[in-house]
């Protein structure tokens, strides 16, 4: 079970989906302790104040991720993630300029790389085995000028826990928990982190990835299945394009590319940063002021306008593997902040949710051809039109085929009459208790600070999480219904399943 | 005067190292308000008169009430022929229903409200869960109290519960981290460790509703379960409510055992799991751990931060980021509170670099023995630990958990800061002397899960390679008979020409007691040794063995309830598994099987014609009327006499699935008995009885059957 937790746990992390839906508890006073400013260079900050315990909660959203990689570079966006670690001009390095010295040779020698490589059956192996054993040197020579993560000591050092970021399909999460004292120290880290970072250790860095795509893709049947599925639901939007990137296109990461990537994304203008817990607003405002101003604001990115086109036949894609099965079915459907969306994702959970939803009641509980089943909105980015998905994990001596019959028939008669009132109270219900319990975490990657951080970017403005609720409360019965007639079309549909191999 | 100069030796010393180990940044120059000492909220500790302990925290920021209940119930309670057996009773204690409502009615009631109540129950200790809007408190705590106190355990939820464990097993070597794992917590612990051991088939298989029924009443009591709730309510009201849900819960029967201790011995070993599908190496290296009670246990606080436990450790520095041989690795040395923790260091590596990887870790081990921590290292080993020591207290739900853990081990409730304050006092050279106490360079089990083909250096290069077996056993034929009454009758019928052929049931009843001279011979891979025996078996529930060994006899009694072995001057008496063993073996006996052929006690079912060594037998399942104890029994399809039996029992090796073959059938007493029986465990050949001299009815004194001297 805990392996396929952690599965709907990637997916969690990857749809940043949130079932947030207001109601009687008188939510302005909570939208009422959040302090909105933006500093002249368009960088945003919202920061909500609470005193339970002496810790500050930084979640800092840039508006990028895959869908921004460019071609031949998938997976840059995480790759950049990584590198956001690595230090800055004054953190990081015994001797900053030897380093940068030595960084610019490493990248004429993997330009000249990169270009033999171009040449394909006709690179000359002996330049190309001497360019490799010269940009080995560079790389030695960088190197010995790094202080090995001393970024993340730092931050240890000084009691911070959680440094982590998470890299989706639309955004990168920075998020960082500190002693509500060390709030200064974060300005000055973060302000240096994302003006004057330095990627160093850049092509070092590189084996890091590629062992944690072999981790999380190659090694792991179920995320192999991942990568296959949106492969096959979006042939045009990067929606279907590997979050980690290719092996091929990892093992090509020119840093000048990395840098460009960064000065167009990692403008303040195209971040928002939440900050929750014992804090002051008014010293947030000065300090950020002090430390985040000076950054120049940059042309506002563009926004992917490659649109998938309308899937007009079943997909299927069989991945065999030394693994038990797993079943995974989506529909094409609007973006997030479409107005069919909180019909779809009230439908998810009706459809899933719980014990008493019909994907549990009939595969797992009644015919027990499943351990788990679920359905979400949202995959596996939402910020452009995405994918709602049926997941199925089969019991012992159980099929994927057998899941995909009975979620057939669920998903006919979800179509066919509008749902009971005493399932449209459940849904109800459930958003409420799920609102409170999000906005009632000051920390956790989806606590309050993020959300608010999130809504500004993604759902046009902060204020909009506390009218979540109301939408959802305004559902019908017969939106519901519309919704799953619209979208859920059989016959235009991207299965995936994982099969065992045969014995 | 000589003082004062190596003082100011000294402090010039540190005053240079201070400033080679840190460039002059501007982060340096910024100054710290001072931070606010963690709060401890008002917590009201309360305990009832049946011995529920309670645990209040108001908090009215939003109307959300959660409560966390601790249980003392853990699997280690398990027999080991029912691994998973307090697993599943801590799923259907919830889904199973209680006596007011069904499991279904509880899933509607709950959804309907958007609120959770939800149970578990581990290897060490269980909990449940409550989540609810404050408006539907009460309804909350009936349902809790309702799934705690009065489970019916539904059998279709059982079914359920088995059929997830079966699909766990099914799964647990989808992932190469999962395997390796599982297989390093064996060599720590001990296969069959309660901190270790796993569910099989036929585990699961052999879990029935009477056992989560006794499980229950036997270990979820009041005085052994601890109640925090916290959220929008008021402290006196609250109590009052836990009073009238809890507080009428009678007494149990005492406190649960204690955790089981360890016993390790200090050992190497390299095991490898051949996995092909993968092209990065799962591996974890480590030995015993320690406690919190140790003196040095705040020194190994500190060595884990630079050890492994972070990103400015060695293993992160150096394997990781220096090296670049892995995403991820770590280490840590693990202190529990009742048992030995486990000190462990892992890595995930690409295939080619499995061996470096692995070198290069046990060299951060040694290295942590003989390379002092650095000024920089202690400042991060330290710092970490007491600059984030106020997260310890960011959520009520841990700090609530923490009291339920302190008091129930009998920890001082400002354990926490007293750990905080001795942190503070560790030098380098406490961190030196820890890791040379608790860290064993040369004693490290090594557990590798790869794809053996990829490995380039070979992993023999590092020692013997243990090549382990993880394929997961079918657990064929312990499956649960449904018992109708059309196969009670057909195993009657065939029971009833079963004792016909071997001398008929009055010739039968007529046996008291049975005596056997046998020479047993014990078949294992170093080689065959037999040895004598004799057995007296008074029926239904005495017996004597003296086997005479080597190393002198081993005499062993039964007698009712009560188990005893002797070896030379030695007499240990049999706990509660040997004697349920005992019992079993009695309950076996093909003598009072006979007897029992119209008893109640005895059920007969008849599962259908089967083969056996190639000829066809017929199949009864024979069970206790309460289900408990079973076994199959095979007659040969043409003669009716009994061919084999089958079950589930101890082996040297550990459970396993037992049959015992019989042939060369002489009449003794007028019933034909076997003279000869070879035995198999999961169908390896591992001991065989001769029977030289075979009587009945000998007359017996009870002396025999008394405590040996």
């Amino acid at each position: 079970m805990k392996r396929i937790l952690s599965f709907l746990g990637i997916m969690a992390v990857l749809l940043i989906c949130i079932p947030v839906f207001s109601s009687a508890f008188d939510f302005s006073q909570v939208e009422n302790r959040v302090v909105e400013f933006t500093l002249k260079n368009g960088l945003k900050f919202l920061v909500y104040p609470d005193d339970e315990a002496p810790v500050v909660y930084i979640r800092t959203l840039v508006k990028v991720g895959g869908v921004n990689d460019p071609k031949g570079a998938a997976g840059l966006a995480h790759m950049f993630e990584h590198m956001a670690f690595k230090g800055t001009e004054e953190i990081g390095t015994k001797n900053l300029k030897m380093e940068l010295k030595w960084m610019a040779v490493e990248d004429s020698l993997y330009g000249l790389i990169l270009a033999e490589k171009a040449k394909r059956e006709k690179a000359d192996s002996a330049r190309m085995t001497e360019l490799e054993a010269k940009m080995k040197d560079a790389t030695d020579s960088a190197v010995s000028y790094v202080i090995t993560n001393e970024w993340g000591e730092i931050y240890g050092r000084e009691g911070g826990v959680e440094l982590n970021a998470g890299t989706g399909y639309d955004q990168t999460l920075y998020i960082a928990n500190y002693p509500a004292n060390r709030l200064e120290l974060w300005m000055a880290m973060e302000s240096q982190r994302f003006s004057k970072p330095v990627l160093r250790e850049f092509y070092k860095e590189k084996n890091v990835i590629a062992e944690e795509r072999r981790m999380t893709r190659e090694s792991s049947p179920q995320g192999k299945l991942q990568e296959e599925l949106i492969s096959a639901a979006f042939t045009a939007h990067p929606y279907g394009q590997s979050l980690i990137g290719p092996m091929s296109d990892i093992q090509n990461y020119y840093r000048p590319e990395a840098e460009k990537f960064f000065k167009t994304y990692y403008v303040p203008n195209n971040m928002v940063i939440g900050i929750a817990g014992d804090v002051d607003p008014a010293h947030v405002k000065m300090l950020a002021e002090k430390y985040f101003a000076k950054i120049p604001a940059g042309p506002k990115p563009k926004p992917v306008l490659t649109a998938e086109a309308p899937q007009n036949g079943e997909r299927t894609v069989i991945v065999k593997d030394n693994a038990q099965p797993v079943y995974f079915s989506a529909f094409h459907i609007p973006d997030i902040n479409h107005p069919d969306f909180p019909a779809l994702e009230a439908l998810a959970d009706y459809l899933g949710s719980g014990r008493t939803s019909p994907l549990y009641k009939t595969l797992v509980r009644d015919q027990k051809i499943a351990i788990a089943a679920q359905a979400f909105a949202g995959f596996p980015g939402s910020y452009y039109p995405t994918l709602f998905g049926i997941l199925s994990v089969p019991s012992k001596d159980h099929t994927n085929a057998e899941s995909d019959a009975e979620i057939l028939k669920i998903i006919e008669k979800v179509k066919s009459e509008p749902i009971p009132a005493d399932e449209l109270e459940k849904i109800k219900a459930r958003a409420k208790a799920n609102f409170v319990n999000q906005i009632s975490n000051t920390g956790g990657w989806m606590g309050i600070a993020s959300q608010l951080a999130y809504y500004e970017t993604f759902r046009d403005g902060w204020r909009n999480l506390f009218k979540e609720l109301d939408k959802i409360n305004a559902l019908t019965a017969e939106d519901i219904q519309r919704v799953a007639r619209e979208y859920l079309d059989i016959s235009k549909r991207t299965v995936a399943m994982l099969e065992p191999l045969e014995e | 005067m000589r003082i004062k100069i190596i003082f100011s030796i000294l402090l010039g010393g540190l005053i240079l190292l201070g400033a080679s180990a840190w460039s002059a940044k501007s982060i340096d120059k910024i100054k710290f308000p001072a931070l606010s000492e963690p709060q401890m909220p008002d917590i009201e500790s309360v305990t009832l008169d049946n011995g529920i302990r309670i645990y209040l925290i108001e908090d009215h920021d939003f109307p959300l009430v959660k409560a966390r209940v601790r249980l003392a119930a853990g699997g280690y309670l398990d027999p080991a022929d029912k691994v998973g057996l307090a697993d599943i009773t801590g799923s259907v204690l919830r889904t199973g229903g209680t006596a007011k409502m069904t499991g279904d009615e509880i899933d509607e009631k709950l959804e309907s409200l958007g609120a959770t109540v939800e149970t578990g129950i581990g290897a060490t200790s269980g909990s449940a869960y409550m989540n609810i809007l404050s408006d539907y408190t009460d309804v909350g705590l009936e349902i809790l109290a309702d799934v705690l106190r009065t489970p019916v355990f539904d059998q279709d939820k059982i079914e359920l519960a088995k059929t997830e464990q079966k699909s766990a097993i099914a799964r647990r070597n989808d992932d190469a981290w999962d395997i390796c794992f599982r297989e390093f917590q064996k060599k720590i612990y001990g296969a069959e460790s309660p901190y270790a051991r796993h569910t099989e088939y036929s585990t699961i298989n052999a879990v029935t509703r009477e056992d989560l029924l006794a499980f229950h009443k036997q270990f979820i009591t009041p005085e052994n379960v601890m109640i925090a709730v916290w959220g929008d309510f008021n402290k006196t009201e609250m109590l009052d409510k836990l009073k009238k849900y809890f507080g009428d819960w009678p007494k149990g029967s005492g406190l649960v055992p204690a955790l089981p201790q360890v016993d390790y011995k200090y050992q190497s070993s390299l095991g490898f799991i051949d996995k092909k599908n993968i092209n990065q190496s799962k591996i974890r290296i480590g030995h015993i751990g320690g406690l919190v009670t140790d003196p040095d246990y705040h020194a190994t606080i500190v060595m884990n931060n630079i050890l492994g436990a972070s990103f400015g450790s060695r293993l992160f520095n150096n394997v990781r980021s220096k090296q670049g041989l892995a995403y991820s690795t770590g280490g840590v040395y693990r202190s529990n509170i009742s048992y030995p923790g486990y000190f462990f260091s892992y890595c995930f590596t690409k295939s080619e670099s499995t061996v470096d990887a692995i070198k290069s870790i046990i060299k951060e081990i040694r290295d942590m023995q003989t390379v002092p921590p650095t000024e920089a290292e202690m400042r991060m080993g330290k710092d970490s630990y007491l600059n984030s020591f106020v997260f310890n207290f960011e959520d009520k739900a841990d700090i609530l958990d923490r009291m339920m853990t302190y008091d129930y081990y009998g920890l001082p409730r400002d354990f926490i800061f007293k750990e905080k304050e001795m942190v503070e006092k560790v030098t380098a050279a406490d961190v030196i002397a820890a890791a040379q106490k608790r860290l064993h360079p040369d004693a490290l089990h090594i557990m590798v899960v790869g794809n053996g083909d990829e490995f380039g250096t070979p992993l023999s290069s590092l020692g013997t390679v243990e090549t382990l077996d993880v394929s997961i056993p079918s657990g064929e034929g312990t499956e649960a008979v449904a018992i109708t009454p059309e196969s009670l009758q057909k195993g009657k019928e065939f029971m009833l020409k079963a004792v016909t052929a071997s001398g008929g049931i009055e010739n039968f009843k007529k046996i008291k007691s049975t005596q056997a001279k046998m020479t047993l011979t014990l078949i294992t891979p170093q080689g065959e040794f037999s040895i004598k025996s004799e057995s007296f078996y008074l029926l239904p529930d005495k017996s004597r063995d003296v086997m005479t060994t080597p190393m002198g006899e081993i005499i062993s009694v039964t007698n009712g309830n009560k188990v005893w072995t002797k070896q030379g001057p030695a007499v240990t008496e049999g706990n509660d598994e040997q004697v349920q063993e005992s019992k079993k073996d009695f309950f076996r006996n093909t003598v009072l099987t006979f007897q029992h052929l119209e008893s109640p006690d005895y059920k007969f079912a008849y599962l259908g014609q089967d083969q056996l060594d190639g000829k066809p037998v017929e199949l009864i399942q024979v069970t206790s009327a309460d289900g408990v104890m079973k076994y199959k029994l095979a007659l040969d399809a043409a003669t009716f006499m009994p061919a084999a039996k089958m079950y589930f029992g101890q082996t040297m090796m550990g459970p396993g699935n037992l049959t015992e073959k019989y042939s060369d059938f002489k009449t003794v007493g007028g019933v034909k008995l076997p003279h000869m029986t070879k035995i198999e465990s999961d169908g390896n050949p591992v001991a065989n009885v001769e029977i030289s001299n075979y009587t009945v009815n000998v007359a017996a004194d009870e002396t025999l059957f008394a405590k040996p001297q």
